[in-house]
């Protein structure tokens, strides 16, 4: 029991070390972005590979998502004969939900995997011991304009998600199924509030932008330097990043109704 | 174990002690590299060459000693501290370290434009200069997955002499380079010597080259070091020491007593 404890206890004490570690390097990411200079070339270069990059798949998943959601809320909406109402079950479950949440996966495997792949190869290979040794800072450098880079594009690809699932329901909906066009459009735009959903939903996508950012520069920057190493920070990248998505996205729903 | 003091240490290491684990790398080592010297570090795989230069450079924390490079304490600086250090140093790293985003002109724009921020006509100038001396002109342009390994590795000689350090460590700058590039190499690190005063820290598996080049050799065993000129070495009175240098080497010091005449 004694023993349980106490490896309970290292355990615990191992969390919170991990905890003060990502903010401390939270502290170093802020402090890089304040300080000049401020590195625009590399910014819109990252930008480039974070989002546009990721254009195709999150275009794909969006419209396939959207269809999906048409077919479904159709099926169950005829029961109640309310299929008239198709476009706001569409529109309001994937501007609420959805579409920040599947983005923010979506991106974490692709883009934020790639991120913590890159830096720990750096690790790996010097890249970032030859950079100190010529006096810069390789958080300035490297994992700065990254993270930047991953809070830019992340509001900007849920916001091309939901456009683009809400025209995968369209199609399912109306040019499938047969729901009047104007109905859809109509029940969408009516039960859309700017303010409460589509703004709130590009908080939610900041926020996820924010973890996904922090998380693969920091399993990056910290990877072990091998091959293992390289490996086992993507990985890490994917599986923390994903489920604190999830997390986070309960807590702000809950505290902030968004 | 040769503690003996140098009259102008620019790099000095008292007592460093360093273990990975269980294994101990260090067990009080006491070293000085002269200023304006080229000392080269010898040893077998793991003896702690390469680590020493990380030492020196600020990279790994020993885990009880001092370090001082131009009278500066590494051990414990901040990073404000570290950077004013470190400007004082070049390094080469054994696989070279070229950032493989960035060409091989931008690699060694780099400490130009960060360190020293200079204009950008000047360096150009700079990088054209010094790609001719490592025999790399044309090559401004390839990205480092362009070139050979040897390519690679005086890409990374370029970049670490661009800033004209004070004090230049390279680890193992000879490995995998042809007898030509090994000259070349060798000339260009004693004309820097020579004409910039530059203190050279070498670790090197290159006995030939060692014995051509080196003011003072540091024989890295048992935790600890042995020092001397190339020839005090070869007369050693431990016979792993004269084993260990006993190759088909070039005359012994041959470099040394070209400066004496000079």
């Amino acid at each position: 029991m004694a023993r349980l404890l106490q490896r309970l206890g290292l355990r615990c004490l191992g969390i919170v070390e991990q905890l003060g570690r990502i903010a401390l390097f939270a502290l170093s990411l802020s402090r890089a972005v304040l300080s000049p200079p401020a590195r625009p070339g590399r910014v819109v270069q990252e930008v480039f590979d974070v989002g546009v990059l990721s254009l195709v798949i999150v275009c794909i998943s969006g419209a396939a998502v959207g269809m999906v959601l048409g077919l479904q809320g159709y099926n169950t909406l005829i029961r109640f004969g309310a299929e008239e109402s198709l476009g706001a079950v569409v529109g309001l479950s994937l501007i609420r939900e959805l579409g920040p949440v599947l983005t923010g996966l979506l991106v974490t495997g692709r883009a934020g995997s790639a991120m913590a792949a890159e830096i720990a190869t750096m690790v790996a290979t010097e890249q970032l011991d030859g950079l100190r040794m010529m006096s810069v800072d390789p958080v300035h450098l490297v994992a700065m304009p990254k993270a930047v880079a991953m809070v830019v594009a992340m509001p900007l690809l849920s916001a091309l998600f939901i456009v683009c699932a809400i025209f995968g329901g369209y199609v399912a909906g109306v040019e499938i199924l047969g729901v009047d066009s104007g109905t859809y459009f109509s029940s969408l735009e009516s039960s859309v509030d700017f303010r409460d959903d589509v703004a709130g939903s590009l908080l939610k996508a900041l926020v996820f932008g924010v973890v996904v950012g922090l998380i693969a520069t920091y399993r990056g920057y910290t990877s072990e330097p091998t091959s293992a190493g390289v490996s086992a920070s993507t990985t890490a990248t994917v599986v923390v990043s994903s489920v604190t998505i999830l997390v986070f996205d309960y807590f702000i729903t809950a505290l902030w109704g968004v | 174990m040769d503690p003996s003091p140098l009259p102008d240490p620019h790099v000095q290491l008292r007592g460093v002690r360093l273990a990975f684990g269980r294994r101990r790398v260090f067990d009080g080592l006491d070293c000085d590299f002269e200023r304006g010297s080229i000392c080269v570090l010898l040893g077998g795989s793991g003896s702690g060459k390469s680590t020493l230069l990380r030492l020196v450079g600020g990279l790994l924390a020993p885990d009880a000693g001092r370090i001082a490079v131009a009278g500066q304490e590494v051990v414990g600086s901040s990073w404000r501290e570290l950077r004013e250090i470190r400007n004082k140093l070049g390094m080469m790293f054994q696989g070279g370290a070229l950032l493989d985003s960035l060409s091989v002109y931008q690699n060694l724009a780099l400490p130009l434009r960060e360190r020293l921020r200079m204009r950008e006509p000047e360096i150009a100038a700079r990088i054209q200069l010094q790609l001719a001396a490592v025999g790399l002109e044309g090559t401004e342009s390839l990205l480092p997955r362009q070139l050979s390994g040897g390519m690679i590795k005086r890409a990374a000689l370029a970049r670490a002499l661009i800033s004209e350090p004070e004090i230049l460590l390279c680890d193992e700058p000879f490995s995998g380079l042809d007898p030509l590039t090994v000259h070349r190499i060798e000339a260009l690190l004693l004309e820097v010597n020579e004409s910039l005063g530059m203190t050279l820290v070498l670790s090197s598996h290159h006995i030939p080259s060692t014995l051509r080049m080196a003011d003072r050799l540091l024989l890295l065993m048992d935790g600890g070091a042995v020092a001397g000129t190339p020839q005090e070495l070869l007369h050693h009175g431990d016979a792993r020491i004269r084993e260990f240098l006993d190759e088909d080497a070039a005359p012994a010091g041959a470099h040394a007593s070209r400066r004496s005449h000079s």
